[in-house]
């Protein structure tokens, strides 16, 4: 596809390379013979080299790194090309041979923290396996390089954790471990297949950082396997963009974001929002879209203001505390409670998107679910268009439906597999009995075509459409209602990064037709500062920061507020070199125990309509 | 782990409770007078009355379970109507016949059926897993009663190799005691190793496939130390469930094998008390083999407790 | 071409119907298919026994007992000369009907019992949780020979008494199905669109249960048969002197080596049923669960 010598970079050219991957093919068996999912395939890893392979999912970026380590399942796939581990040919290596190699000169980390540990053995073992069947160690020298390795990763208290168990570790320590477990052989290279994804944002800082700060004491290369350009730009030198299990293009990073050549990655980049990128503007704005063929973008259309500031708001919450008590012990004891959502205010106008951002468990989902009532709320007072949503009884709950709706973050999970798209969309209508059956079909029919589908697809189901076309058959089903407010929860996380620049243009388009308010909940500040209006920061439960999108965003005041905005990743190959120095904190717990009483919030007016709690 | 076993204990009380509900339940489902099914067909009307206040069947439900639970609790299951014998001695000679047979079946399933199930499970798709995948279903679908019957005419009527029927207590003469076991023993483990051949291939595939099991071959660590340690041990837990919770299976399954080789333990006396309309004795049975099962979940939740560090470590 | 190609395309092909994609799996499985054959072959040779049947299974012959298969009596002739043969084919139909009554019966208790249970949860759930666990602890042949002993003996109480003993069963699956399925995001969003609790019920929770909760009744067909064998075995079901293969075995017993094709042939035919079955719902369960 392009040519990949002549792209080197000049410092890195003059060493040989730790890993030579030249025109490496790997297929899998399926029903009607092999399948191709990366195609020839090539690059070089110089020693204390990072290398990034970013594309969307299914591109094969996570195949290639299984490939080099030859973990793919046998009989199933195949893997054809040369793979060179300085003068060692990985292909042509027995199984005994490369057994050898994995763990002691490749080492790997992988995205899901929370399984990649064996459940049943405590984790200082597991790193002691990775020394011992590479050397021979006695139980106490093995015992000290664990704990070595845990203080190497900056794990708190590391002797006295080598006999816990995997459960017994957050998902960020776990990592950690997983990260010990690798420097173990002190491997020559190192691939992370993702290994941020899963975490939040503050916790994905400080593993990058960990990574980095470990590249440079081990003098180790990196194989970085991503999808977040953010990310991309923070750790690699060199970038590969595959896609499709073709690469695209290769290149320094600096090249790949600022010279990118092909069309794909000019797109790829163009839907990447960045941080920072709104100074000046107040209100929210549509993601460029780049034909990917040639690489042209096509115009960009403004939004006109849609808030109606003057009316009485459309949804308005006042003091919204929900707990979930927690029972144990023989009696089942109420021990204490997860003070999910404590005391949190807002209101929301027609035609206003006010987003709610945050880390795991801080509440924003369950203030969600409270003000839909998906969730019954401990206390405070809740309207939705006119209904006190505190107080409904059953009917009264379903008529209420009609005003607000919700939109859902897994659109593989949140549409009943057993029902057809047309059925799907179709039956709140005839639920509500607000029409005949032709009325609904017509009326979904409508919105089909609305969210950027054809009417046609709606006699086939779930599992025959992607997860940005479900996602539209959901936001389609929410509109059936003609609601006056939807809550997206995290409506486009799990979407890949072009097809989350898409919907997003959706729902303002939405917005601006349709008057819609929207209470955006997300975890992605890039996101949030690109399609709000207001933004509201939750911490442990509440809301530490609220206010107009670009006062938060210009002048944060709270301290958490910063935090997680140096937290998140910027694609700007600039800051390759920036190191947060963060401390390895955990994401704390709202669990309180029983008879804590919640202390009193005040709020300081910084500017107009942008308070923040007083600590 | 004294915390975990109290509240365990506590929790089956509950259960055997409605176990014996349950049970004595059974005897409303009798058509007609439960008096005459006692005193026969030509008991006059005296007789009848003076059985119906002797047993307590003019009594409310309740009242009657109360007396028979209460019998029961202390060890008094009734007296036979024919032979005028106490059920709970009768039964106490013959649960260890049956208890030798249930276990020497559990030592052949446990033994047959997990090496061919991981061996299945490793070897997938390949000549093993085949063989091991159709033997499986072709134990699960024989007839264990059927199985006895054809193994009796080949091994003791052709072959002359074992004898028919009959048992021998293992202390008595242990060389014959061992001769009879086998072909009971092999029929009723048949089904059981078939169902644990076929569970540990599956959870063995399940385990095989998990995050873990790629991290320690990523680490380098050879394929046996993953199949046997970081794989199995973590399938042995469903494995152990199944195998104790089939233990009812078992006893159900020793009722026809009893039947079919004249073994005098406690299933072969249930059918005999069915057919002799022995309604106490049939119901002593189902009470205890419920009794049985629910000690074997009790088993089956602390060998569970103990393998799984995450209940280990949670203090109670 | 903008930039909506990113998403995969393969949702543009003509999409064939899920039942369709269903049957291709289940038909590539060359096992699943034999089950499906030798079910078949017993259920047409169940309907069309007084056709395919060479003599009346009833009508006894002194002057045939106990013969050998021949040219004649293909399996033989069993101790009042009846032709093993023509039993073992009428045979099938209390072996089936058993089979599939019992069955039913334990899906129509149980199923509902299970959803309605774990849809409700709470301390209505786990009141009906104890009440199965307590039937399910007694073991289900005991608890059938029990009530089939209490019932008297007789092909339909052996149903129903299988049918009984099999119910808790399906509870216990079907709520466990609906326990899982509850948490799923599809009925929050059913919820959250007002969608009414009946039709939650229906439409969304037995609909996603149903598929495992057929290779269930499908796996329980064949232990239901095997159940009704060894009642009849024991004599407790199918009362002479109308044939069904577990009678036939327990008559064969007591002339095992005079005589062994009358145990021989109904045994078989037992087993290619209860091996057909098996065969067929682990097919459906392979074909409906993709997980592999």
């Amino acid at each position: 596809m392009l040519d990949v010598t002549s792209r080197k970079d000049e410092a890195t050219a003059r060493l040989a390379p730790v890993l030579s991957v030249e025109n490496l093919t790997t297929s899998f068996r399926t029903d009607g013979g092999w399948k191709s999912v990366v195609r020839d395939m090539s690059f070089d890893i110089a020693p204390r080299e990072t290398v990034a392979i970013v594309g969307e999912s299914g591109s094969g970026k996570s195949v290639t790194s299984l490939s080099i380590m030859r973990l793919l399942q046998k009989g199933a796939s195949r893997i054809e090309g040369k793979i060179r581990l300085g003068d060692k040919d990985l292909l042509s290596l027995s199984d005994e041979e490369m057994r050898g190699v994995r763990g002691k000169d490749i080492a790997m980390i992988f995205q899901e923290p929370m399984t990649s540990l064996n459940p049943i053995f405590p984790i200082g073992n597991q790193i002691a396996e990775a020394l011992t069947v590479h050397q021979s160690l006695t139980r106490s020298q093995a015992r000290a390089e664990v704990t070595r390795l845990l203080e190497k990763v900056r794990i708190p208290n590391a002797a006295s954790r080598f006999d816990e168990y995997p459960h017994q570790f957050s998902g960020g320590m776990r990592q950690r471990v997983m990260i010990a477990m690798a420097l173990a052989s002190r491997p020559k290279l190192l691939i992370a297949d993702e290994p941020t994804t899963a975490l939040d944002v503050t916790i994905q800082g400080q593993i990058l950082d960990l990574i980095k700060t470990l590249q440079d004491e081990e003098g180790m290369a990196v194989l970085f396997i991503t999808h977040d350009m953010g990310v991309v730009a923070e750790v690699s030198d060199r970038t590969l963009v595959m896609f499709r299990g073709d690469t695209v293009e290769m290149g320094t990073t600096d090249d790949i974001f600022h010279r990118g050549k092909h069309p794909y990655t000019r797109a790829l980049l163009a839907a990447v929002p960045r941080l920072g990128s709104m100074k000046g503007r107040a209100l929210p704005q549509r993601f460029p879209i780049i034909d990917i063929n040639t690489g042209e973008a096509m115009p960009l259309m403004d939004v006109t203001d849609t808030v109606a500031k003057t009316k009485t708001p459309i949804l308005d919450v006042k003091d919204l505390t929900t707990r979930f008590d927690l029972n144990a012990g023989f009696f089942r004891r109420k021990t204490g409670s997860v003070h999910a959502v404590e005391k949190v205010s807002f209101s929301l106008f027609e035609g206003e998107t006010l987003s709610l951002v945050g880390e795991s468990g801080c509440g924003k989902s369950t203030t969600g679910r409270s003000v839909t009532r998906l969730v019954r709320p401990t206390s405070g007072h809740v309207t939705v268009d006119g209904y006190d949503v505190m107080t409904l009884d059953a009917s009264t709950l379903r008529t209420m439906r009609r005003s607000i709706q919700m939109v859902f973050q897994d659109p593989f999970a949140s549409l009943n597999p057993r029902m057809s798209v047309g059925s799907a969309v179709t039956e709140p209508f005839i639920e509500h009995n607000l029409g005949t059956r032709r009325q609904a079909r017509e009326k979904a029919a409508d919105l089909m075509e609305k969210v950027g589908l054809s009417p046609d697809m709606m006699r086939r189901f779930p599992h025959e459409f992607s997860g940005g076309q479900r996602q539209r058959v959901a936001i389609a089903r929410a509109l059936m209602l003609d609601p006056k407010v939807i809550v997206a929860d995290e409506a486009v996380s799990a979407l890949d990064v072009s097809i989350k620049a898409q919907v997003c243009n959706l729902l303002l388009d939405l917005q601006q037709n349709l008057n819609l308010a929207y209470l955006f909940i997300s975890h992605d500040m890039a996101v949030v500062e690109r399609v709000s209006h207001r933004v509201a920061v939750m911490y442990l439960g509440e809301i530490v920061e609220i206010g107009p999108r670009a006062a938060v965003f210009d002048n944060p005041q709270h301290p958490y507020t910063r935090k997680l905005m140096a937290a998140v990743p910027v694609p700007d190959p600039a800051r390759r070199s920036l190191k947060r120095n963060m401390s390895t904190d955990e994401i704390k717990s709202p669990f309180r125990p029983a008879g804590y009483v919640p202390p009193l919030r005040e709020y300081r007016e910084v500017s107009e309509g942008h308070l923040v709690q007083l600590g | 782990m004294f915390g975990f076993l109290v509240q365990r204990v506590m929790a089956a009380i509950p259960t055997l409770f409605i176990i014996s509900l349950i049970v004595f339940s059974l005897q409303q489902l009798l058509p007609g007078d439960p008096a005459l099914v006692i005193g026969g067909g030509e008991a006059s009307q005296e007789m009848l009355a003076q059985i119906r206040e002797q047993y307590g069947f003019n009594d409310p439900f309740l009242v009657q379970y109360w007396h028979w639970i209460t019998n029961v609790m202390q060890g008094d299951f009734g007296v036979s109507f024919r032979t005028r014998e106490e059920i709970g001695p009768m039964l106490a000679a013959k649960i260890p016949v049956t208890l030798t047979l249930a276990t020497a079946a559990m030592l052949v399933s446990l033994v047959i059926g997990i090496p061919a199930g991981i061996l299945a499970a490793i070897w997938r798709g390949r000549g093993w897993d085949h063989a091991v995948t159709v033997a499986a279903l072709s134990g699960i679908s024989i007839p264990n009663f059927w199985l006895g019957i054809m193994m009796i005419l080949l091994f003791a009527v052709h072959l002359g190799w074992l004898p028919a029927s009959g048992y021998v207590s293992f202390f008595e003469d242990p060389i014959q005691s061992i001769r009879t076991l086998i072909m009971p023993a092999i029929v009723l483990g048949a089904g059981l190793a078939a169902a644990m051949m076929r569970h540990t291939r599956s959870a063995m595939l399940t385990v095989m496939r998990q995050d873990y099991v790629r991290t320690a071959r990523a680490k380098g660590v050879a394929e046996k130390t993953v199949i046997l340690k970081h794989a199995f041990l973590n399938a042995q837990i469903p494995i152990i469930t199944l195998a104790t919770l089939q233990f009812g299976t078992l006893l159900a399954g020793a009722v026809l094998t009893e039947q079919v080789f004249s073994i005098p333990g406690v299933g072969k006396m249930v059918v005999d008390a069915v057919f002799n309309r022995e309604y106490q004795a049939v119901q002593a049975v189902t009470l205890l083999s419920g009794a049985a099962f629910v000690l074997m979940s009790l088993l089956a939740d602390v060998l569970y407790f103990v393998a799984n560090p995450k209940l280990r470590t949670k203090t109670l | 071409m903008s930039m909506s190609v990113v998403a995969p395309t393969a949702a543009n092909d003509k999409a064939p119907s899920q039942i369709a994609w269903l049957a291709r799996r289940f038909i590539r499985n060359k096992a699943a298919l034999f089950g499906l054959v030798i079910v078949g072959l017993f259920v047409v040779l169940a309907v069309f026994a007084p056709l395919v049947a060479p003599f009346d299974p009833i009508k006894t012959n002194w002057g045939m007992i106990r013969k050998a298969p021949s040219a004649l009596h293909w399996f033989g002739t069993d101790e009042l000369g009846r032709d093993v043969l023509s039993r073992v084919i009428y045979g099938a139909r209390a072996s089936l009907m058993a089979g599939v009554v019992s069955v039913l019966i334990a899906f129509t208790i149980g199923v509902p019992i299970g959803i309605v249970s774990g849809y409700v949860g709470g301390v209505f759930d786990t009141v009906v949780m104890r009440v199965i666990d307590a039937f399910l602890a007694i073991p289900f042949l005991i608890m059938a020979i029990a009530l089939a002993a209490f019932l008297g003996p007789s092909l339909t109480n052996a149903m129903i008494a299988i049918g009984i003993s099999s119910a808790p069963i399906f509870a216990r699956l079907a709520r466990g199905q609906t326990l899982v399925i509850k948490v799923e995001e599809y009925i929050e969003a059913a919820y959250s669109l007002g969608v009414r609790p009946l039709t939650i019920l229906t439409k969304y929770i037995f609909v996603n249960a149903f598929p495992p909760l057929l290779v269930q009744s499908t796996l329980a067909i064949a232990t239901a048969i095997i159940a009704e064998a060894a009642l009849a075995f024991l004599g407790l079901g199918q009362q002479p002197p109308d044939a069904s293969w577990g009678s036939m075995l327990n008559a064969g017993r007591s002339s095992l080596s005079l005589a062994p094709w009358m145990s021989i042939y109904p045994g078989i035919a037992i087993f290619l049923t209860v091996l057909g079955f098996n065969l067929l719902g682990d097919g459906l369960h392979d074909a409906l669960d993709p997980k592999d």
